[in-house]
């Protein structure tokens, strides 16, 4: 099973590498910032209208609205895989609008993104899939290979280390895409439908490792549409209709949900 | 269970740019092969003549007029050789001869063998005599006067300038050289401008990937030297082959050439450094790949977001 360290003992953010903490709560910086954010693509229609908002370092938030509401797009926007078209973005205190885009790469690296399309390379093993944002930063090969095993064993794939995504069922692909995401202990966690494959227990098994990692301080960010999912964990979530956001307050007290999962 | 850990894997998969790149590498290390051989024993050629040319000028003083079409009696020979002599005298006090030698009779003899054959050589064939003369300069030396004064004091000699027709010689080596050079040149072009296109090409058949590499977080440079690296590995497997279909080429016509052993084509030997020139060929050619397919990856990149 893998073993969650406690907050103090990670290196925030990567887990290998250290660098600046962010400060705590009451006089911290936020995560993510939107003012005034619109968004639209090419010519058409706004998307996203006015969107302002902010999520706090350790918050856990679930991002709901129906199809084509524009949760993806906000998920882009925060991963910074797509820039606003009006008002101000900032991304652990940098503007990214303004922001040189040398200087993306250091930010995205303390972002990790569950993509609704997995968004895996079908000729690299689960492993290599996984093992990708570790290779980003230049870790040695042998901690590499230790902690993606242990990732993927978590997961559930420990007999499907090497088997490429076109070989893998759905649920499976879904948690390959998971474990690449979370390997390098991200500070933000943004996921587009993480358990829209998987079963029901596999569903829980992957938000209790969300959970421990907001736990120790990560930022979750979950689009779905799972009320059922929402109501049993218990978070606030901000939902999105009309190219509107609303943040609404969590449908029972967090603790519940936790004690749940 | 799992299998044994398998080596690190480029996160872009095969593509035409795959297949296309080692061809064209084999087709252009062949070509830059044989054109940089060509340029390079052309230019020992030239180096060998321009050396051997530089201060050298050869008299060849005829028997006299009146004992034309008959044999070389005695008379004639030192007829001859009186006006050698004037000839001689008269080259050892102009400025900046610095060696005058007649060319021994068995010598002139032993050199126009081969083309007369034994049985008419004898002492009685009439055989003009040469004179070599060694320069320190041949540009100081006033050769339209020497040529007059030479004349005045021996009627039957004649200057042979060697540079007049080496020269010639010369203009079309270096011709030769400098076509030869153009065409390495163009095949280093055509090779970047090939390297670029399936660059091109295959940034936008990987897009998705550069996209997911941009969004963990890896830097423009990281993703152009991975793109750089598998540029060489594709390149350099091509001109591998590419070097072993020309360079048994090249030895053999090096060593068709030497064969001849005749004096001016023998001298288009290639040497120790042209060798490792002709050698390296391969590794220069894929690393200049690499270096485009790095290039011209960063400068793309520069707008994706």
């Amino acid at each position: 099973m893998i073993k969650i360290l406690p907050r103090q003992d990670i290196k925030f953010g990567l887990g290998f590498k250290g660098e600046k903490v962010l400060e705590n709560s009451s006089g911290m910086m936020n995560v993510v910032e939107f003012k005034d954010v619109g968004l639209r693509y090419g010519n058409g229609p706004e998307v996203l209208k006015d969107i302002t908002f902010s999520l706090a370092p350790g918050s856990f938030y679930f991002l709901t609205g129906e199809s084509g509401a524009g949760k993806s797009s906000l998920i882009n926007l925060m991963s910074l895989s797509l820039c606003p078209t009006k008002g101000n973005l900032k991304v652990f205190d940098t503007d990214v609008i303004t922001k040189n885009r040398k200087k993306f790469p250091e930010i995205r690296r303390n972002i990790g993104v569950v993509f609704q399309e997995f968004r895996l390379l079908d000729h690299l093993s689960a492993r290599e899939n996984v093992a990708l944002p570790l290779r980003v930063l230049g870790i040695k090969e042998v901690e590499i290979k230790r902690h993606v095993r242990e990732l993927l064993n978590w997961v559930g794939l420990s007999d499907h280390i090497d088997a490429k995504p076109p070989t893998l069922a759905g649920g499976q692909k879904q948690r390959v895409a998971i474990a690449r995401a979370l390997i390098n202990r991200p500070k933000l966690l943004l996921a587009d439908e993480p358990t829209g494959n998987v079963d029901d227990k596999m569903a829980m098994r992957l938000l209790r490792l969300f959970v421990e990692l907001n736990k120790i301080g990560t930022t979750v960010v979950i689009a779905t549409h799972n009320e059922k999912l929402i109501e049993r964990l218990g978070y606030p979530r901000m939902h999105l209709a009309d190219g509107h956001l609303k943040v609404l307050p969590a449908a029972r007290p967090i603790m519940m949900g936790r004690e749940q999962v | 269970m799992s299998k044994k850990y398998k080596p690190r894997k480029l996160p872009f998969a095969y593509d035409t740019s795959s297949l296309f790149l080692p061809w064209i590498m084999m087709l252009m290390v062949f070509l830059a092969t044989l054109s940089l051989a060509g340029a390079l024993a052309v230019q020992n050629m030239t180096a060998k003549w321009s050396s051997s040319m530089t201060g050298s000028l050869t008299v060849q003083v005829l028997p006299p007029k009146e004992f034309a079409g008959t044999d070389m009696t005695e008379r004639a020979k030192s007829a001859t050789m009186v006006e050698v002599n004037k000839a001689v005298d008269f080259l050892k006090d102009v400025r900046g001869v610095k060696q005058v030698k007649v060319v021994p009779l068995p010598d002139l003899q032993e050199l126009l063998r081969p083309w007369l054959g034994e049985a008419i050589l004898d002492e009685t064939f009439p055989l003009p005599r040469l004179i070599d003369v060694t320069v320190d300069d041949g540009d100081d030396v006033d050769l339209n006067k020497l040529k007059e004064g030479l004349v005045k004091v021996a009627p039957n000699a004649s200057l042979d300038v060697h540079r007049i027709w080496l020269a010639k010689l010369m203009k079309l080596a270096t011709s030769l050289n400098l076509t030869a050079l153009g065409i390495l040149g163009l095949v280093l072009l055509t090779t970047s401008f090939a390297v670029i296109y399936a660059t091109v090409t295959s940034l936008a058949v990987h897009r998705p990937a550069i996209e997911l590499l941009h969004l963990i977080g890896a830097r423009d440079g990281y993703i152009a030297s991975l793109f750089a690296q598998r540029t060489i590995t594709f390149s350099f497997g091509g001109a591998i082959v590419g070097a072993v279909i020309s360079v048994p080429i090249v030895v053999v016509t090096v060593l068709l050439a030497k064969s001849l052993e005749v004096g001016m084509v023998a001298d288009g030997r290639l040497g120790g450094w042209d060798w490792f020139y002709v050698l390296i060929v391969p590794f220069v050619a894929a690393l200049v790949s690499g270096i485009t397919a790095y290039v011209t990856v960063a400068f793309k990149l520069r707008r994706t977001l």
